[in-house]
């Protein structure tokens, strides 16, 4: 008889993306008699941070950020049904991380660690914060003036100072598909010799994407990031790709009380394959383990 | 004039820096901005970084602030000051360095204060605002002193309150001969994994999958060795043993447990026992050519009386 998968997962993503509060998502459904497709097969170990992570969750509350030097991780033995037992590891990757990778081409240790050993990577995708390609305009006179307020974005634009002692970086301005495609052509190199490696896209806060008919994961990601879906596509021999809408929590927490009132994390989540079809919250996981 | 380069991080769509006063290499970005960032619960103490940057042969100080006022949980804000080793060589230019990070104000996040180097030649404050008022913790001194010095620590101790632990943590820093003082690295967290040895010494309120557990104080406490690095550091003026570690710290490796290797055999010079100070050489100095200038003047044939007298 074999012994139990040994997959490592690695959440990837821009900040605020939806990685832990996924995470947190998922440890509720797996601690949840509710959701009978997984259950925690061990009891042993630190389970402090993802429980956590699942208590704001279950609370609607925004979760904290993951500082980019935390070494959280979710280490854990599930059983899965049908497919069988699996040794999940999750390290909880900070995206300051990914953007570090994307902007500054500098693989931050942690996660070039965790990439390196990774069996299957998720890539977090959220719809409201896309950042798209921008206009660069050099401001007049030079130099900032003063005083100046704290991190704003000029309207319709990115405003360059030459007067800045600080440079200005064009890279750290990339619209999104630009930096999930240099990642990607990173991951591809880094996993030269182990191809093809399953990549699965989940796009979160997946109850914000309106639309009459609301699209599919796939057409959502057809319509705002052809690029990074084209990228995904065309190499197949490298990466498995599967994509998934998400909403881990299952609608705002802007609007907390109705959000509360729908019950239960088990009875708010739901989740979405690529075609649109309702699926549990733990496929996605579930896929990067098993595969289809 | 002497000065020293500022950088101000915080949150802007993740953890950023905001300003700076000139440029930084790529690695060197990347290294503050993971020495600026900690996971802080609202309330925890200002969290001190000290690193060393190796490739540019600089120095970097860095505080972190919770940003709670921030709509971001989580988000923090850090001010860094980089500065070359001779700043950090005199004492008081360091003094001054300690005292001028500054957390920006809640509703003027102005970033132009912090787009010009500071010069190092005003007056020091008495007290950073980042500290805790009251004397040093000599337990915790005991403590760190022990963990970042002993040739078995692993350079990482649970205390609970941080704001002391960063107090006594900068007075041990300050007490190191310079190269000594360039070249270590340490902070304090709220929470750290076992076994990280990125720094000489982290001081963390709890170790991840341990109960925070502190070491017994009394096996630190009951090095001799210890006590003496604990009564320099907290000591207003320099110490005998300051002056040994200046004179001949200099002469060793720029690492902790070298420290520590002077540290014991100072109180044998002290007490004029040569057999045990020739014992402690061979020990620490085994070969022939270690510490060369140290036994020459310790040992050299016109200092005999002294061992005598």
């Amino acid at each position: 008889m074999s012994g139990p998968a040994r997959p490592r997962l690695v959440f990837l993503g821009l900040p605020r993306t939806g990685k832990s509060t996924f995470l947190g998502a998922f440890w509720a459904l797996v601690q949840s008699p509710i959701e009978t497709s997984v259950r925690e097969a061990s009891f042993s170990g630190d389970r402090s941070y993802v429980q956590r992570l699942a208590e704001q969750v279950a609370r609607g509350e925004e979760l904290d950020r993951t500082a980019l030097g935390a070494d959280d991780e979710l280490e854990v033995e599930l059983q899965f049904e049908p497919e069988g037992f699996a040794q999940l590891a999750i390290p909880d990757t900070s995206g300051e991380s990914l953007r570090i990778l994307a902007e500054r081409r500098i693989w931050y240790p942690r996660l070039l660690a965790a990439c390196s050993d990774a069996t299957a990577i998720l890539v977090f995708i959220h719809p409201e914060r896309l950042r798209l390609p921008q206009r660069i305009a050099i401001a007049a006179g030079g130099g900032r003036a003063e005083p100046e307020a704290a991190p704003e974005r000029a309207a319709g634009g990115l405003e360059f100072h030459p007067g800045d002692p600080v440079g200005f970086q064009a890279q750290e301005h990339a619209c999104t598909a630009a930096e999930l495609i240099d990642v990607f052509e990173n991951l591809a190199e880094l996993w030269r010799e182990r191809r093809p490696i399953r990549v699965g896209v989940v796009v979160s806060a997946w109850d914000r994407v309106g639309g009459d008919p609301r699209p599919t994961p796939y057409e959502w990601m057809g319509a705002w990031l052809p690029g990074v879906l084209a990228t995904l596509e065309s190499n197949r021999d490298v990466a498995d790709f599967e994509v998934y809408g998400v909403s881990a929590q299952g609608g705002s927490l802007a609007e907390r009380d109705g959000l509360l009132a729908k019950g239960e994390i088990c009875d708010r989540v739901f989740a979405e394959d690529r075609d649109g079809r309702a699926v549990s919250l733990v496929d996605p996981i579930r896929w990067a383990i098993w595969g289809s | 004039m002497r000065a020293a380069h500022q950088f101000l991080f915080g949150y802007d769509d993740g953890h950023r820096l905001l300003a700076g006063s000139r440029d930084l290499p790529h690695a060197t970005a990347v290294a503050l901005l993971s020495a600026t960032d900690a996971a802080m619960a609202n309330g925890t103490a200002p969290l001190v970084t000290g690193l060393a940057l190796r490739e540019s042969a600089e120095y970097a100080f860095c505080v972190t602030w919770s940003a709670s006022e921030l709509p971001r949980p989580g988000a923090v804000w850090a001010h860094a000051l980089v500065v070359g080793e001779a700043e950090l060589a005199e004492p008081g230019t360091l003094d001054v360095l300690l005292g001028l990070p500054r957390r920006p104000s809640r509703d003027v996040a102005y970033l132009g204060s912090y787009r010009a180097p500071i010069a190092l030649d005003a007056t020091a404050p008495r007290l950073p605002g980042y500290l805790p008022a009251g004397p040093i913790d000599r337990e915790a001194l005991t403590r760190l002193a022990f963990a970042a010095y002993d040739p078995h620590s692993e350079g990482t101790i649970a205390h609970e309150d941080l704001g002391g632990a960063a107090k006594a943590l900068l007075a041990l820093w300050r007490a190191q001969w310079p190269a000594l003082r360039g070249a270590f690295s340490f902070r304090t967290r709220e929470v750290v994994r076992p076994g990280t040895r990125d720094f000489d010494l982290t001081v963390t309120r709890k170790i991840r999958g341990q109960g925070g557990e502190r070491a017994p104080v009394t096996a630190a406490a009951a090095q001799a060795w210890l006590s003496g690095i604990v009564e320099d550091a907290v000591a207003g003026a320099p110490t005998p043993l300051r002056d040994w570690l200046s004179a001949f710290g200099p002469l060793e490796a720029p690492e902790p447990r070298r420290l520590a290797a002077l540290a014991k055999l100072w109180p044998l010079v002290v007490a004029r026992d040569a057999d045990g100070a020739r014992a402690r050489l061979a020990e620490d100095w085994p070969a022939p050519q270690d510490g060369a200038a140290l036994k020459s003047v310790l040992f050299a044939p016109e200092n005999a009386d002294w061992w005598s007298g």
